[in-house]
């Protein structure tokens, strides 16, 4: 019985520290250096691929972080670019100025396009970004 | 850390061998079980499959079933040598159905298998580059979501050389053949029309949902009425204001969007959300007929406060950025973004105006301005005039965006994937149910859902399902979670013995 106790307070532990580590805050000088690598890599993958890329089942996780932050990088027939890009003007406005104004304003675009459960990324900056 | 290896699915030959052995093993048991596993994909062997669109799939091409019906699979889309989904849904025809046995030998799965792995390989594995590697930025949370992505990607990749062997699908039962004025018909007996449908093919099969009229919808709800006040309610208040709504909202749409499907779908979306026209509030705080949440409310009072007003088009501060990039004042770059910023602009303000344009020509006794739009407003069934537009301007703006993303789908479903955006918001819906394979059928959106992982899959599958069986001409199945009390105009399906596909969640277990 204590075996079992010790192997789940281990777990738990382990657990405790790797979802510390998945929840490390979202900054602004991540997302400045995220972009900037985003560029080069969606550079080299190309248009072509992109779209091919938002077709298939699996995408890899640079898409995740273009769609939530950067889907100025998407190409023009990327399934959900439009929907991607609705929020990104706010976004950027509040990128521009951080004030509690375009938090709130971006939030609210968020929220009226995800309801309450928005995809994980944009979820932890609303909650890192927060001014 | 380098996240290279998550873009690769590259396997070694060992791994190789001991999958093809386990692969054989699941072949061979799969083809004396006869089971098409949906959303997997499969090569035509031997024989050719005729399709209701005329087309015939020969012997060598790749198809992606996407749904099972009583054991034998016909919905499915053609793929090309990626495995990528190519083309609209097919549909066996109902004569190959009733004839066409397809097997496998041996011989042919192994060649299949052995062949299959080169064809994975290459389909998840587009030619990928590694991000740069002084990219440190991107941290372990991220990370985990790459993994994440990957398991799902290799256990998806497992699934994809099997075999194909339909089965023929079982007698049609009686309830299905019956002639529809017949006792054992389920169509509503106020219904003008009559329910001729292809046989075993439920509505969610079709590309287009066969709607109820506005007055079979109102026998429907006859019979699932929650108590005769709340339905006196509907009919001496609602049903013209949903009416006026609909006709204004057709309008709008130049007629695409018929009138009586948005009558139809708007009263079962009103139906299942006020609970049978009750309102009142729900633990999540969603108040009213529309059973709107904050979140809801604000997003109508933007669209409404929404000024259109402004001094520079769209297209001088296009070329404005364009100018200067030629100037070398911006990067490529730069000018990307700031296009793609003016782009989403204009698609934000385009949205809005039509919105703002929809709104006004519904008619209204009393209309309230953004900022009367409150709880205390939306809670008030007396306002269901205003309630019924805000929820009209929540499913034009979802069928707008989808217009806008390019997702192609008729008017019919388009209202039907609305009604589930209605519940999980259009961004949610958009990723989880329609995802990257585009679903276009409820079939494909229910499964998409159930594999989405989300935590309000379940609710948004029972809200679609609701609303299916509500809009569907046809066999009248309950609502989820409801019964019948007060049934007199209708003769109503039991979906634990009539075959109701798809469920509701835990439905006849």
């Amino acid at each position: 019985m204590k075996k079992y106790l010790l192997c789940f307070l281990i777990a738990a532990f382990v657990t405790g520290l790797s979802s510390a580590e998945n929840r490390k805050p979202i900054t602004w000088a991540k997302i400045k250096k995220l972009e900037e690598s985003m560029e080069v890599w969606a550079k080299k993958v190309g248009d072509a691929d992109l779209i091919k890329i938002g077709k298939i089942q699996q995408r890899p996780k640079e898409i995740k972080v273009i769609r939530a932050f950067f889907p100025y990088l998407l190409p023009q027939g990327f399934f959900s670019r439009q929907l991607d890009l609705s929020c990104y003007p706010s976004f950027h406005q509040f990128r521009t100025k951080v004030t509690i104004e375009n938090y709130t304003k971006w939030k609210s675009c968020v929220k009226g396009l995800y309801g309450e459960n928005p995809p994980e990324l944009t979820k932890q900056a609303l909650k890192s970004l927060r001014p | 850390m380098s996240f290279c290896p998550t873009l690769v699915l590259g396997h070694n030959k060992v791994v190789r061998v001991k999958t093809l052995c386990i692969f054989l093993f699941l072949q061979i048991s799969n083809l004396y079980g006869g089971e098409v596993v949906p959303d997997h994909s499969y090569r035509v062997s031997n024989g050719s499959i005729e399709t209701t669109s005329g087309d015939i799939l020969r012997p060598g091409e790749f198809i992606k079933v996407t749904r099972t019906h009583q054991g034998w699979a016909y919905a499915f889309q053609r793929l090309d040598r990626y495995l990528r989904p190519t083309g609209s849904l097919l549909y066996a025809s109902q004569p190959w159905v009733e004839r066409a046995v397809v097997d496998l030998s041996i011989e042919e799965i192994i060649r299949m298998v052995q062949g299959a792995g080169d064809i994975v390989e290459e389909s998840v594995s587009p030619r990928v580059p590694c991000p740069p590697a002084s990219d440190g930025v991107i941290d372990d949370t991220i990370a985990a979501l790459i993994l994440e992505s990957v398991v799902e990607e290799q256990t998806q990749t497992g699934a994809v050389a099997r075999s194909l062997r339909p089965v023929p699908r079982p007698t049609p039962t009686p309830a299905a053949t019956v002639a529809p004025n017949s006792e054992e018909s389920f169509a509503p007996l106020t219904s003008p029309r009559p329910v001729m449908r292809p046989p075993n093919l439920g509505a969610s099969d079709l590309s287009s949902f066969i709607f109820k009229s506005p007055a079979e919808a109102d026998s429907y709800f006859a019979c699932y009425k929650n108590s005769r006040d709340l339905h006196l309610d509907y009919e001496t208040r609602y049903r013209t204001s949903i009416r006026r709504m609909a006709r204004a909202y057709g309008q709008q749409t130049g007629g695409s969007v018929p009138q009586d499907d948005v009558t139809t779908l708007m009263s079962c979306l009103i139906f299942r959300e006020s609970a049978q026209w009750r309102g009142g509030s729900s633990s999540t705080g969603a108040l009213g007929l529309g059973q709107f949440t904050e979140t809801a409310r604000e997003q109508v009072r933007n669209i409404l406060s929404y000024n259109p007003g402004r001094t520079r088009s769209f297209d001088d501060r296009a070329a404005e950025q364009r100018a200067e990039n030629t100037a070398g004042r911006i990067t490529n770059n730069t000018l990307r973004r700031n296009l793609s910023l003016i782009e989403a602009e204009r698609e934000n303000h385009d949205r809005k105006v039509a919105l703002q344009e929809l709104w006004s020509s519904i008619p209204m006794t009393d209309r309230p301005s953004a900022s009367e739009i409150n709880s205390s407003f939306v809670g008030n069934n007396d306002n269901h005039e205003a309630v019924i537009a805000m929820s009209a301007l929540v499913l034009r703006n979802c069928q707008i965006r989808m217009e806008q993303d390019n997702i192609e789908m008729d008017p019919r479903t388009s209202l039907l994937a609305c009604a589930g955006a209605y519940n999980m918001g259009v961004g949610g819906f958009q990723d989880n149910a329609i995802v990257r394979n585009g679903a276009q059928s409820l079939d494909g959106w229910i499964n998409n859902l159930k594999n989405s992982g989300d935590s309000q899959s379940a609710e948004t599958r029972n809200h679609l399902v609701s609303v299916n069986r509500c809009i569907s001409d046809g066999e009248n199945f309950p609502p989820c979670g409801t019964q019948a009390n007060y049934c007199t105009a209708l003769r109503m399906a039991n979906p634990c013995t009539h075959g109701a596909d798809p469920r509701c969640v835990g439905e006849c277990q």
